[in-house]
């Protein structure tokens, strides 16, 4: 012993019974290892799938709908728009910080683009919304503006190649004629560049992506052209698209502009309304706490909030470390009832011992402390161990993921999170078993009578 | 020092129940060595674990030390074993996963309060005392690398580690050759004359009892000679019991 006091004796005790206590810990270890391993992967699964892919803090505001179900096809009925009176009703709900109306192009288009990048150009259906451009000032970084149309009645620059014409304007056939005519500056989702990278790009084996370096790229719009026959229109409006950048607040498929450029492309190809009308209304909130109410705030306006399936992924997250918790819980439960039996056996063994130490003045207090120390030593030794072995258990997990498993959209450097926090909490619920698990040997320890050890017959 | 009144002591079990006292009344002086002697089953065990503060379980009054027994508390009462007597068993009751030094150091571990030392005043204390009994080159050993009397002489040491007023010891040398008997009988001796250490021995070895000032017999429930007898002496003004240093030696050795 070296300090002698109780708890040199616990260490001596522990030394000289360690092969049977690492017998009974190995579930701790395995327990506690499994525990920690599978929330941080909750965790760490919780904040991509959270942070990222949908944000908390945000919610759409749609107008409300019924939908009737009719065979294939949905039929919305009620209200469908959400006009700026509408938009100053929502920005006054308490706890929202903004409030972005997005306006969809209603008009069909088709976009045409991607040699530069992709060896030859791509067709695609054009999906495209819009916001103010006030609602990113000061969050696009690149140097392309991010604004509504130049005051139309500049007088237009007639070209005959695009060389001619200011950066970001283009020599763009308007009125039988050519002009140099602005670009119409894009913002695309960071999810668009994700799903490109993760997917698309393995597909058709395409170069990787990176966000700043496909700023600045154009590609063509063709208003009022479609792929589907009969939404195709006669009069058909060449555009030109620049990417100013990336934002969440753009639509995730597809590409977002200024609203004005929407506004008049729904004016031309669709009713008045459509010019006047919002499709949904992003409310930025000022904390996560304060989404339900104001949920229920925008409920009571008679408007919906769309459902991004955050509530549902969040649950399967829950669900997902719920089921693996108790699993873990479990084993260290289990693991617990092998050290309660060690320990019985323990006890039982040196009965004569703890008459020793009780004739030598120990109390039934200190007996019983003995026995329950031992028994959290273990848990906390055994919970480190476990710890660690979670850590490695992720840092393996991850350099597999990161070698072997192919990118997909949004795939963390780690897929964990480590949390001092949940090891802590592991330590002290492994520690919690153990004491659990020792109580009933240490009140046998306790109840020996020295007499009847330590007096022979 | 010792006064015990009335005690009744009866064990019970599933199939019988033996009354071993009935109405014992015992006294002992300070710096008394006395040899408590009976037939086999007589008590005698019974008695001293009463004394000794081990068993609780009886009736009547046992007053030590101006503490009475009864009326202590569990964890008074272990005090009371730690610090005002010293327990010497017939089979020893070493601990045998412990060395020697940490045998004789084990009543520290469990000191509390006021009564902690600190971890190198443990040990010289622990060390001095093992070469108060012959057994200073063993401190690092394991109990089952020493013979029966010097095993008795780390239980003695032991015993002795808080120095208590009291030493019972329940047929020490029961387990022990004539030669080595008589070391631990030396030992004792040089305790009560020494130190004024009050000794109640069990024995059933006469040259025990001719050692001791005072023998008791244990027969039929009672306590024989177990009140003051007019014939012993009072101890003289040099025996008398003085402030304990181990055994004799002086505070400040090697
Ligand atoms: N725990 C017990 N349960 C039942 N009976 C007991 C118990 N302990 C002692 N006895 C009985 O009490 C009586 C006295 O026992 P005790 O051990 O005090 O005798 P003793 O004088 O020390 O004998 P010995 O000289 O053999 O050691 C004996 O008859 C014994 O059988
Ligand atoms: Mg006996």
């Amino acid at each position: 012993m070296k300090r002698y006091d109780l708890r040199s004796l616990v260490l001596e005790d522990l030394r000289r019974s360690k092969r049977d206590f690492a017998m009974a810990s190995i579930g701790i270890i395995v327990g506690i290892a499994a525990f920690v391993f599978f929330l941080s992967l909750g965790l760490g699964v919780r904040a991509v799938v959270l942070g990222e892919i949908f944000p908390l803090d945000k919610i759409e505001v749609v107008p409300k709908s019924l939908d009737f179900d009719l065979g294939p096809l949905r039929m919305g009925v009620g209200k469908d728009g959400l006009d700026d009176d509408a938009v100053a009703g929502l920005r006054d709900i308490p706890h929202v910080t903004h409030a972005f109306p997005k306006m969809k192009m209603t008009a069909p288009a088709i976009g045409k683009g991607g040699a530069s990048l992709l060896g030859n150009d791509l067709y695609t259906e054009m999906i495209a919304d819009s916001i103010e451009p006030a609602l990113v000032e000061g969050e696009i970084a690149g140097k392309i503006p991010f604004l509504d149309r130049r005051d139309p009645s500049k007088p237009a620059t007639p070209c005959s190649a695009d060389a001619q014409c200011d950066e970001y304007d283009w020599c763009a056939p308007r009125n039988g004629q050519r002009e140099c005519t602005p670009m119409i500056p894009v913002l695309a989702s960071p999810h668009l560049v994700e799903i490109y990278n993760g997917t698309v790009r393995r597909a058709h084996d395409f170069p990787r992506l990176n966000p700043d370096f496909v700023v600045g790229l154009t590609f063509d719009l063709s208003v009022g052209s479609s792929m589907i026959k009969d939404s195709a229109r006669a009069n058909i409006r060449e555009e030109r698209c620049v990417l100013a950048g990336f934002s969440d607040k753009a639509i995730a498929l597809g590409a977002t502009m200024p609203i004005s450029y929407v506004r008049e492309f729904n004016a031309e190809y669709g009713t008045p309304d459509d010019a006047r009308r919002y499709h949904s209304v992003v409310l930025q909130i000022d904390e996560k706490d304060n989404v339900a109410s104001v949920a229920r705030a925008v409920q009571e306006r008679g408007y919906d909030v769309a459902d991004p399936g955050t509530e549902q992924a969040a649950m399967l997250i829950a669900i997902f470390m719920a089921v693996f918790g108790l699993v873990s819980v479990v084993v260290v439960a289990i693991a617990a009832i092998n050290i309660m039996h060690v320990l019985l056996m323990l006890v039982s063994e040196r009965q004569r011992e703890f008459g020793i130490m009780r004739a030598v003045g120990a109390t039934a207090r200190q007996i019983k402390l003995l026995v329950v120390a031992q028994s959290l030593l273990v848990g906390v030794i055994a919970a480190a161990l476990g710890v660690l072995l979670a850590i490695a258990m992720a840092s393996i997990t991850d350099s597999v993921s990161a070698r072997y498993i192919p990118d997909f959209p949004y795939k963390p450097e780690s897929l964990f999170e480590l949390d001092p926090l949940v090891f802590a909490g592991a330590i002290v619920f492994s520690c919690g078993f153990c004491v659990l698990g020792a109580l009933l040997p240490a009140s046998r320890a306790a109840k020996i009578d020295p007499v009847t050890v330590l007096t022979s017959h | 020092m010792i006064r015990v009144r009335g005690l009744h002591k009866t064990y019970r079990d599933e199939t019988r129940t033996i009354e071993v006292l009935s109405g014992a009344d015992f006294e002992a002086k300070a710096g008394e060595f006395i040899a408590i002697r009976g037939r086999s089953g007589s008590g005698k065990t019974t008695l001293i674990n009463i004394i000794g503060g081990l068993d609780r379980d009886y009736v009547g009054e046992v007053r030590v030390a101006d503490k009475l027994l009864h009326a202590l508390p569990e964890a008074d009462l272990a005090h009371y074993r730690s610090a005002t007597v010293g327990f010497v068993f017939q089979s020893f009751h070493l601990v045998r996963h412990l060395t020697v030094l940490d045998n004789v150091s084990l009543p520290a571990v469990f000191a509390r309060g006021e009564s902690r030392l600190r971890a190198d005043e443990i040990q010289a204390r622990a060390r001095r005392l093992l070469a108060e009994v012959d057994l200073a080159d063993y401190a690092e050993v394991l109990p089952s690398q020493l013979s029966g009397g010097q095993k008795q002489r780390v239980a003695i040491a032991r015993a002795l580690f808080n120095r208590p007023p009291i030493l019972v010891c329940d047929e020490p040398t029961g387990n022990l050759d004539a030669t080595t008997a008589e070391e631990i009988l030396e030992l004792f001796a040089r305790l009560n004359t020494k130190l004024g250490t009050t000794l109640l021995v069990v024995t059933h070895d006469p040259h025990v009892a001719r050692r001791a000032t005072r023998e008791v017999t244990v027969l039929d429930g009672q306590i024989h000679g177990g009140h003051l007898h007019p014939r012993v002496p009072p101890p003289s003004p040099g025996e008398t019991p003085r402030p304990h240093s181990d055994i004799a030696a002086p505070e400040a050795t090697p």
